[in-house]
C-alpha cells in the first residue's frame, strides 16, 4: 500500500476542517469509549487478565519459530497448506497463484488489515479477478474508493447520508434514508456475491498452534460466509498472530471484544482449520494460510518487539485525542492512531512516517486502555528520540542546553526574556507571529517566577 | 524459499540459530473472569441472552417440534424449513429440507454442542451440521439441553479437545448477526441470521 504519511500535516489540517468527518468522529465518545468502559468495568480482575495475556504473548514471541512450526504441522495434518511471505509483494503473488490454480473469477473478502497492508485487492484486480469486500464498512469504502480509517470500524468517517448517496449511485436503485434499509440492501447485494464466489479470503485474529485453527471474530457473519461457501478458503495474516493453546486464545478473546466494541463477546467467534473433512456435508475443498512477515521480524529484533503483542482491538485509536480530532486517513497509511504511529515507522521507515510519533500529546490514555499492556507512550517517545538522534541539534537548542547547565546565567537570561515577552504582549497575550501562535494565543508571563516566590516564602 | 528466510530472520532477531527444543508454557493455569453473576448458571445464561437480543424458550424434548411449528406460525414464515441431521422431523407442519443449503431456506433447526453462560454463547461445529446452516437462513432455531450450559469460556476448551478437534469449523454464536458500521449504531441482521431462538430443554 502506497503511503501518504509524509503529508500528515496538511492532511491533518484538512481533516479538522472537514465537517462531515467531524460529525462522524463525534460518535466515537458515545459509542466505543462509553461501551468499553462499561464492559471492562464489570470484570473485577481485568488487570490480572491483562497481565496473563502479556505473559503469554511475550513467551510466544520469544519462541515464535517453535509455535509457527507447531501451527504449520497441525494445519498440514488437517489437510491445509501453510505459505510464508517475506513481504507484501510475495504475499500478493502467492494468493494470486492460488486463485489462478483454481481458475477463479470472483473473490469475496472478509475484513483483513494485513490484506490492506500488502495491497492485495489492487493486485488481484490487476489479474482480472472480481474482488468484493463483504464487511459492511469495507464494502462502503470499496464503493467510495477509499482506505479504512479505523482498524475495526473502517467506515467510521462516513455519515449515513454519504452511505446513502454511495449506495444509490452504485446500486442504481432509489436513494434510501433509513439505516435499516441501507443494511438490508447491502445484505441482498452481497448475498449473491457470497454464493457466487470461487475463493474466499479472510484475515485471522489468532492462530492456535496446538490445534492448527485460526480464530475469526466478526459481528456481521461476513467472515464466516466468506470462509464456508467458496470452494477455496484462503487466510492471510501476520506471523505474530500465533498463540500456543486454546486457553491462550480464550484469554485474548476475553480482552478483545470488551476493548474493541465494548461487547462481552463478539457475535461470531469461529475456529477454522483445514478444508471440509470427509464426514462433513458442506465446506471448502482447499484451505490455504499465508503468513506474512513484511517487517514483523525486524520489530521482533528491535526496541519495538512488544508492539507485536497487539491484537488490533482499536481501543488506543478510540481513546486518542489526536485520532478523535483528525480520523484515520490523515495518518496516511494502513494503521492509524497510536498503534499505527508505532507500527508505520517500523514497517515503512521513520523517514517516511516521521510525523506520526509526533502526532501525540503524551497523555498516556492509549497505554492505559491497551488490553495487551503495550507501552505505547514510551514507544512513541522512543521513536521521537530516534528522529532527534538522526538530526543535528538545532543551534538555539544548543544555546538553551548550555544555558540550562549554568543556573545563575540561566536566571539572568530568563529575567531579560520575561521582560522582553511582557513588552511584546498585548492584553496579556503574546502576539509574536510564529506558526505555533497561528493556531492559539500564547499567554504573556504573569507576575513572579516560581523561583522568586519560593525564595520569598523561605525568607518569610 | 520464504519459509527458511522468515525462520532465519526470526532466529536472528531472537539471537539464536535453532528452535529451542524444550519450550514450557509460562502459565500454571489460566485465570477465570470474576464478575457479579447469578448463582445459577442457567439464570446467568438467560440474563446474558437478553443482552444480545437472543430469545430463549423453555420446552422439553417431546415438545420441540410443537415449539418449532408455533415459531413458524408466529413469524409467518414461508418456504421450507432446513433441519440438521439427527433431528426428528415428526410432527413438523411445514415443508422440510435436509442435507445442504444454498440460501433458499428461511429458517433452520440445529442442535448445539454446548453453550457458555457468562456471554450467552452457543457452540456448534461442522460435524453436527454444515457451517452455512448457521449463517444463511434468516431464523436460527437452536436446540440446547440445560446440562449443556457451561459457566464460562474457560470451560469450553477441554470440551473442544474431546468432542470437536477434528471438525474443520467450530462456531461460537452470540445472538443474531449485527453491524455498527453506519454511524456506530447497531443494526440487527447484517449478513447472518436476523433472529436466533434457543429451545432450552430439560433433561
Amino acid at each position: 500500500m502506497k503511503s501518504q504519511a509524509m503529508h500528515f500535516v496538511p492532511n491533518a489540517r484538512a481533516a479538522i476542517k472537514d465537517q462531515n468527518l467531524q460529525k462522524a468522529l463525534g460518535h466515537i465518545a458515545e459509542g466505543f469509549v462509553g461501551k468499553r468502559a462499561k464492559a471492562v468495568g464489570v470484570i473485577e480482575n481485568w488487570q490480572a487478565i491483562r497481565e496473563q495475556a502479556a505473559i503469554v504473548k511475550n513467551h510466544t514471541l520469544e519462541h515464535l519459530d517453535h509455535y509457527l512450526a507447531q501451527y504449520e504441522a497441525a494445519v498440514t495434518a488437517r489437510g491445509g497448506v501453510v505459505h510464508y511471505a517475506d513481504d507484501a509483494e510475495e504475499a500478493c503473488r502467492i494468493i494470486d497463484q492460488i486463485c489462478k490454480d483454481v481458475g477463479a473469477k470472483s473473490v469475496t473478502k472478509g475484513k483483513s488489515m494485513v490484506s490492506e497492508e500488502v495491497g492485495l485487492n489492487a493486485h488481484l484486480e490487476k489479474s482480472g479477478l472480481d474482488v468484493i469486500e463483504t464487511d459492511l464498512g469495507e464494502y462502503i469504502l470499496q464503493l467510495a474508493g477509499e482506505m479504512p480509517s479505523h482498524i475495526i470500524a473502517p467506515a467510521i468517517h462516513k455519515t449515513k447520508e454519504q452511505v446513502s448517496e454511495l449506495f444509490a449511485e452504485h446500486h442504481q436503485r432509489p436513494k434510501l434514508t433509513e439505516r435499516t434499509e441501507l443494511v438490508t440492501e447491502a445484505r441482498q447485494i452481497l448475498r449473491e456475491k457470497f454464493l457466487g464466489a470461487d475463493v474466499g479470503i479472510t484475515g485471522a485474529n489468532f492462530l492456535v498452534a496446538e490445534t492448527g485453527q485460526h480464530v475469526l471474530v466478526t459481528n456481521e457473519g461476513n467472515g464466516d460466509l466468506t470462509s464456508c461457501l467458496p470452494k477455496t478458503q484462503v487466510v492471510i495474516t501476520g506471523i505474530e498472530k500465533v498463540v500456543p493453546t486454546l486457553e491462550d486464545a480464550g484469554l485474548m478473546l476475553t480482552l478483545l471484544a470488551r476493548s474493541a466494541t465494548g461487547q462481552a463477546f463478539s457475535n461470531y467467534t469461529s475456529f477454522y482449520g483445514g478444508p471440509r473433512q470427509a464426514d462433513e456435508g458442506q465446506g471448502p475443498d482447499a484451505f490455504h494460510v499465508v503468513l506474512v512477515d513484511n517487517g514483523r521480524t525486524r520489530m521482533l529484533g528491535n526496541d519495538f518487539r512488544e508492539m507485536l503483542r497487539c491484537i488490533r482491538c482499536g481501543a488506543c485509536l478510540n481513546h486518542c485525542p489526536v485520532y478523535s480530532s483528525i480520523g484515520g486517513h490523515a495518518y496516511g497509511w494502513v494503521y492509524p492512531g497510536p498503534m499505527g504511529s508505532v507500527v508505520t515507522p517500523n514497517f515503512i521507515g521513520i523517514d517516511e512516517a516521521g510525523h506520526l510519533p509526533n502526532a501525540c500529546t503524551l497523555n498516556g490514555r492509549c497505554g492505559e486502555v491497551c488490553p495487551m499492556s503495550i507501552p505505547l507512550p514510551a514507544m512513541l517517545r522512543k521513536l521521537r528520540d530516534k528522529q532527534a538522534e538522526a538530526k543535528p541539534t538545532p543551534f538555539l537548542m544548543k544555546v538553551w542546553g548550555n544555558l540550562a547547565k549554568r543556573p545563575k546565567l540561566y536566571h539572568a537570561v530568563t529575567k531579560i526574556g520575561i521582560f522582553a515577552a511582557r513588552m511584546a504582549s498585548f492584553n496579556g497575550r503574546l502576539k509574536v507571529p510564529t506558526p505555533w501562535n497561528n493556531e492559539r494565543d500564547m499567554p504573556a508571563p504573569e507576575g513572579k517566577t516560581f523561583q522568586q516566590i519560593y525564595k520569598e516564602s523561605r525568607r518569610g | 524459499m520464504a519459509k527458511s528466510t522468515v525462520f532465519a530472520r526470526i532466529q536472528s532477531a531472537l539471537g539464536r540459530d535453532t528452535v529451542t527444543s524444550d519450550v514450557q508454557h509460562p502459565l500454571q493455569s489460566h485465570i477465570r473472569i470474576q464478575r457479579q453473576a447469578p448463582d445459577q448458571v442457567i439464570d446467568d445464561f438467560l440474563a446474558q441472552a437478553q443482552n444480545v437480543q437472543m430469545s430463549v424458550e423453555l420446552t422439553s424434548e417431546a415438545e420441540i417440534n410443537r415449539a418449532v411449528n408455533a415459531y413458524w406460525q408466529a413469524h409467518q414464515l414461508e418456504g421450507a424449513l432446513l433441519v440438521a441431521d439427527h433431528i426428528s422431523t415428526d410432527g413438523l407442519e411445514m415443508p422440510v429440507a435436509t442435507g445442504q443449503t444454498d440460501g433458499a431456506h428461511i429458517a433452520v433447526v440445529t442442535r448445539a454442542m454446548a453453550a457458555i453462560a457468562e456471554t450467552a454463547t452457543l457452540v456448534v461445529n461442522s460435524q453436527l451440521h454444515p457451517v452455512p446452516f448457521n449463517f444463511l437462513p434468516d431464523h436460527h432455531l437452536v436446540i440446547l439441553a440445560r446440562s449443556q450450559v457451561i459457566p464460562a469460556l474457560n470451560d469450553l476448551w477441554p470440551r473442544l479437545r474431546a468432542e470437536a478437534l477434528s471438525a474443520s469449523a467450530v462456531n461460537l454464536i452470540t445472538g443474531p448477526s449485527r453491524t455498527g458500521d453506519i454511524e456506530q449504531t447497531i443494526e440487527i441482521g447484517a449478513h447472518g441470521p436476523r433472529a436466533v431462538h434457543v429451545l432450552l430443554i430439560d433433561n
